[in-house]
């Protein structure tokens, strides 16, 4: 019997090969995008599971009670894991992970170029911990020879296909690093690095604890480890454990984003891909749905030749889910050369970077999507097809098979989802260029951001490239840029201020003099830092003046706030000379909240030189030439500088790749919605060529009859649009509540995009139509 | 083999009721060949249809076999149909995709023939036919006389005792028909009931006996 189907099938889509390749293309690229989705899902969630002991492993963070809520932080101060450890039997081990970004380079090649890394620096408990593929040299020789571990990429990049062991690189004069180990670090792991040392004193970063095999972490333990910083000094900061587990896909918003050394997913990200897949499969199925029924009367014959030669429904039933599963089966095979062909594009843009492997696993998923789509496709088919009347033969076929309205209310559902997604993609799209252009009172164009670590002769470098060069405008030395800056800490006051005021959160920009020029800061009250202070702060008393911003000033709630000396927590204190306009100094999701800008260049270690943007090559050129030049001690060292444009991208990557994927998906529904309403408008012509060629005998010409057919189907594209636009501007409006600079909802998304996927469908009717009422009347009429 | 006990069929929708078949009370022996004429409209095909399992009367009894099949269910019906009764179309109902043996070979697929022994039952229904020269032909290669014969040996495949024919010659010319009706004949003569609807009187003399139906009603049955 299977090969009866299987001939029979194969027989009807080569008959109906139009009908088939819709069918196919549709489902196949669907289902590509259903397997990507499910390949990258399946990586996000497979963080960590390369440790065996990662269910025992917990990461420790402190939880501050600011008064805007809760706060956690992942950074924590050294040791407090250790204590941890010391302080509860249950822990078996306790680590932490401090990042440096260094320039090592091999010591047998001492003059060649730094290359940079991510040190990190931790304990003995870390190679406990966390176990990995060891490639060369084991954890014992690291901790015997107090070597350190090296992933087999960094070490690639020093030795090539060289064996590493015992060999080493250095930074500078004071650290050697000889190389013990070489591992196979995993792609699904936050628990990254380049070169890993254990001998590393404990300077804060992240922190884990590791508990013992049958210790639970009870409610009591929980509350313990929550107290255990008030029970070590006067503190009302609490800590919290989170499993290892959690940390890449369920870390807090705060931690998650003000960090360099993590990747962490994004599970809203997760389940905005999930749906504009969902509903991309929903599209390709429904095109099948709607060509089974349009295919329904000519397979009447075939149902009801079948039942009158004996086929009972179950067999009946069988025989269309066969088809649909032949299809699916096909459209699966197509899809899996499509996703091996995608996936690296698809990789780069979901900044995953995996590799397309198929396993058993992946085989189980395919063969699993394979039934679903049959049944989901083939189901409605095989038990509509099956319920016809054989008796319906005999009368030579009957017009109950057509499913009018099904069909409409089929097309409609794909006008809504096409329609839907295309506003919603447009929508996150004006917001990301708003973003981009937004005017958040600070002048970034034109900027190059040089990252050059502590640096005590910046001063002369920005007076020497200005005068030599007339492309450069300023130049500044500072910590932070004044739209991406989150250093922050509370416990400040003033005389006269409230007790709250210690509980709020204080950004502060530390800087030089020309931080105001270069950024384009407008100061509207005083003045800015003055020029000519001298660099360590601790030499004279004006080097502790600071300026503040507009909502530092508001909730002071003083008229003129010049002249008043703040206090910060740790004692320091500092006057107030100028209020600069209020600008987002965060990323735009976030309100502008209370700045101090403060004159401490020591601690800064990016100079941002603004130029004219004119000869941007030989500007750039000369800016690393002179910075080498000007730098001997760091000459070696690869000069690391980045754009402001780079910055807003890294800034907003969420934004950006869930903007690139939607745009895809939304091309993609777009076009798998097309083909089935061409299907479904051939099927009309197809059917009504013998009203058309009546029409036309009559008088009818093909703009009157493009008109009947086009009224039958707009009808059904503006009661979706109609559905879709208010659902999309709620959807659309909550997704910008989560932005404080907000693009607008323009009228023109929402008329505009309606439009056009009817002006599309019109013009598909069009050209059908032009093609049928091309024939002569009588030759339809024949034919009919 | 055939009774019927005032069978009634009424087609009913909200404002009209329409009887297809009124009180129709007939006995067809094993062996028979009963031609049923009637103008169009009359109940004929509705008859045939009752007596094919393929509907079910609203009113009345219907005895095949001895047994009362009136209200039958489907799933009963098919079951009974399978290697009983044979069918024969007016328009042939070939199914398209599908080759000449294949279409001869569906109702013993759907009998659970293992494939060898429907090899041979299907090149015996051919070869009777004389269509086994075109065996691997689809039906839109074949003339309507073929296409007849290849439903004719669908029909007979499986070995029915009864075969129901629906204007078999109705799409075929003079000398084709004749050919078609020669079969059945021979069919007949073989031992297989045949109940067949037409209009042309000629063919309805190919039959033992003659029903005459008239708006839903039997009015006279005539022995030739």
């Amino acid at each position: 019997m299977l090969k009866h189907y299987f001939k029979i099938t194969v027989r009807s889509l080569i008959k109906d090969r139009r009908y088939s390749f819709i069918n196919i293309v549709g489902l196949s690229v669907a289902i590509a995008c259903c397997f990507l989705l499910i390949f990258w899902i399946k990586f996000e969630l497979s963080f960590e599971d390369g440790y065996p002991k990662g269910n025992q492993i917990y990461r420790v963070m402190k939880v501050e009670n600011r008064i805007d809520g809760l706060h956690k932080s992942a950074y924590i101060r050294p040791t407090v894991a250790e204590e941890l450890k010391t302080t509860f039997p249950q822990i078996e081990a306790a680590t932490f992970m401090s990042h440096e970004n260094l320039p090592f380079v091999r010591e047998d090649k001492s003059g060649e170029d730094g290359i940079s890394i991510d040190y990190v620096t931790t304990n003995k408990d870390f190679l406990k911990m966390f176990s990995f593929v060891y490639l060369e040299g084991s954890p014992q020789n690291i901790v015997n020879n107090r070597g350190v571990l090296i992933t087999k990429d960094a070490a690639y990049k020093f030795f090539g296909n060289e064996s590493p062991i015992g060999k080493s690189i250095t930074f500078g004069i004071s650290l050697t690093c000889t190389i013990e180990a070489v591992v196979e670090l995993p792609r699904n792991t936050q628990v990254r690095f380049d070169v890993l040392s254990i001998d590393g004193h404990n300077s804060g970063g992240t922190h884990y604890i590791m508990m013992k095999e049958n210790a639970e972490v009870t409610p009591e333990f929980k509350r313990q480890i929550a107290d255990f910083l008030s029970t070590q000094g006067e503190t009302k900061d609490k800590l919290v454990l989170q499993p290892l587990k959690d940390i890449h896909l369920h870390s807090p918003k705060e931690v998650a984003i003000n960090t360099r050394w993590e990747v962490y997913g994004n599970l809203e990200q997760i389940y905005l891909f999930s749906a504009a897949v969902i509903l991309i499969l929903i599209i390709a199925i429904i095109n099948y749905i709607n060509t089974s029924i349009a295919r329904a009367l000519s397979r009447m014959k075939e149902v009801g030749v079948r039942k009158v030669t004996g086929a009972t429904k179950r067999q009946l039933k069988e025989r269309f889910l066969f088809e649909s599963f032949f299809i699916s089966a096909i459209s699966v095979i197509v899809a899996l050369a499509l996703v091996k062909f995608f996936f690296p594009v698809f990789s780069k843009i979901m900044g995953t970077q995996t590799a397309f492997s198929f396993d058993l696993q992946s085989a189980l998923i395919a063969i699993a999507v394979c039934i679903i789509i049959s049944l989901l496709s083939g189901g409605y088919a095989a038990f509509y097809l099956s319920s016809f009347s054989p008796k319906l033969v005999m009368r030579g076929g009957s017009n109950t098979g057509s499913k009018e309205g099904l069909r409409k209310a089929l097309i409609g559902l794909q006008f809504f989802i096409s329609i839907s997604i295309l506003m919603c993609t447009t929508i996150i799209y004006k917001q990301i260029n708003a973003i981009f252009n937004a005017d958040t009172g600070v002048n970034r164009e034109n900027i190059i951001v040089l990252e050059t670590s502590f640096w005590y002769d910046a001063e002369n470098f920005i007076q020497i490239i200005k005068k030599e060069n007339s492309n450069i405008i300023a130049a500044s030395i500072a910590m932070s840029a004044p739209y991406n800056s989150s250093w922050g800490y509370s416990g400040i006051s003033w005389e006269g201020s409230s007790d709250e005021v210690k509980n709020v959160e204080f950004t502060e920009i530390s800087c030089d003099t020309h931080y105001a020029n270069t950024f384009g800061l407008k100061v509207i009250e005083g003045e800015f830092i003055k020029p000519g202070l001298k660099w360590w702060q601790w030499t004279e008393d004006k080097s502790f003046d600071i300026v503040i911003n507009e909502s530092f000033k508001k909730m002071m709630g003083e008229a003129n706030p010049i002249g008043i000396t703040v206090t910060y927590g740790f004692g320091r204190q500092g006057k107030i000379i100028g209020v600069v306009k209020d600008f987002n100094f965060k990323p735009l999701r976030e309100k502008i909240s209370p700045l101090i800008i403060s004159f401490n260049p020591e601690t800064c270690f990016n100079v941002y030189v603004k130029t004219t943007g004119k000869d941007k090559q030989a500007t750039l050129e000369y800016i690393l030439g002179k910075y080498k030049e000007m730098k001997p001690g760091y000459a070696k060292r690869p000069v690391a500088y980045h754009t402001v444009d780079d910055e807003y991208k890294e800034m907003y990557a969420v934004e950006l790749r869930t903007a690139h994927m939607l745009s895809v998906f939304s091309v993609i529904s777009f076009v798998i919605s097309l083909l089935g309403i061409i299907s479904m408008v051939s099927f009309m012509v197809e059917k009504r060529t013998k009203e058309i060629a009546i029409r036309k005998i009559n008088g009818a010409s093909i703009k009157d009859i493009s008109i009947l057919f086009i009224t039958g189907i707009a009808k059904v594209g503006l009661v979706a649009s109609a559905i879709s636009i208010p659902i999309c501007y709620v959807i659309m409006y909550q997704w910008l509540e989560g932005f404080i600079y907000r693009t607008a909802l323009s009228w023109w998304i929402f008329a505009l995009i309606p439009l056009f996927m009817l002006l599309i469908t019109a013009l598909v009717i069009i050209v059908q139509i032009y093609y049928t009422a091309r024939q002569s009347p009588v030759e339809s009429l024949r034919s009919e | 083999m055939i009774k019927t006990e005032n069978l009634q069929k009424v087609f009913r929708t909200d404002e009209v009721e329409t009887w297809a078949l009124n009180n129709i009370t007939l006995e067809i022996k094993e062996g028979e060949f009963v031609a049923i004429m009637g103008p169009s409209g009359c109940g004929k095909s509705t008859l045939l249809n009752i007596v094919g399992l393929l509907d079910s009367p609203t009113g009345g009894k219907y005895f095949l076999n001895g047994t009362d099949v009136s209200n039958y269910k489907e799933s009963q019906c098919t079951k009974l149909r399978k290697g009983v009764i044979g069918f024969v179309f007016q328009s042939f109902n070939l199914i398209d995709e599908l080759n000449v043996f294949e279409n001869i070979e569906l109702p013993l697929l759907y009998m659970g023939f293992p494939s060898s022994e429907r090899k041979v039952k299907v090149r015996q229904a051919m070869d009777r036919m004389q269509i086994s020269h075109r065996e691997k032909h689809f039906p839109q290669q074949l003339s309507g006389g073929q296409q007849q014969r290849v439903a004719i040996a669908r029909a007979v495949v499986a070995n029915p005792k009864l075969i129901l024919a629906d204007e078999p010659t109705g799409n075929l010319d003079s000398r084709n028909g004749k050919e078609v009706m020669d079969l059945l004949t021979e069919l007949n003569n073989d031992g297989t009931s045949i109940v067949m609807v037409t209009h042309s009187q000629h063919d309805a003399e190919y039959a033992s006996r003659i029903v005459n139906l008239f708006d839903g009603q039997l009015v006279s049955q005539v022995k030739l």
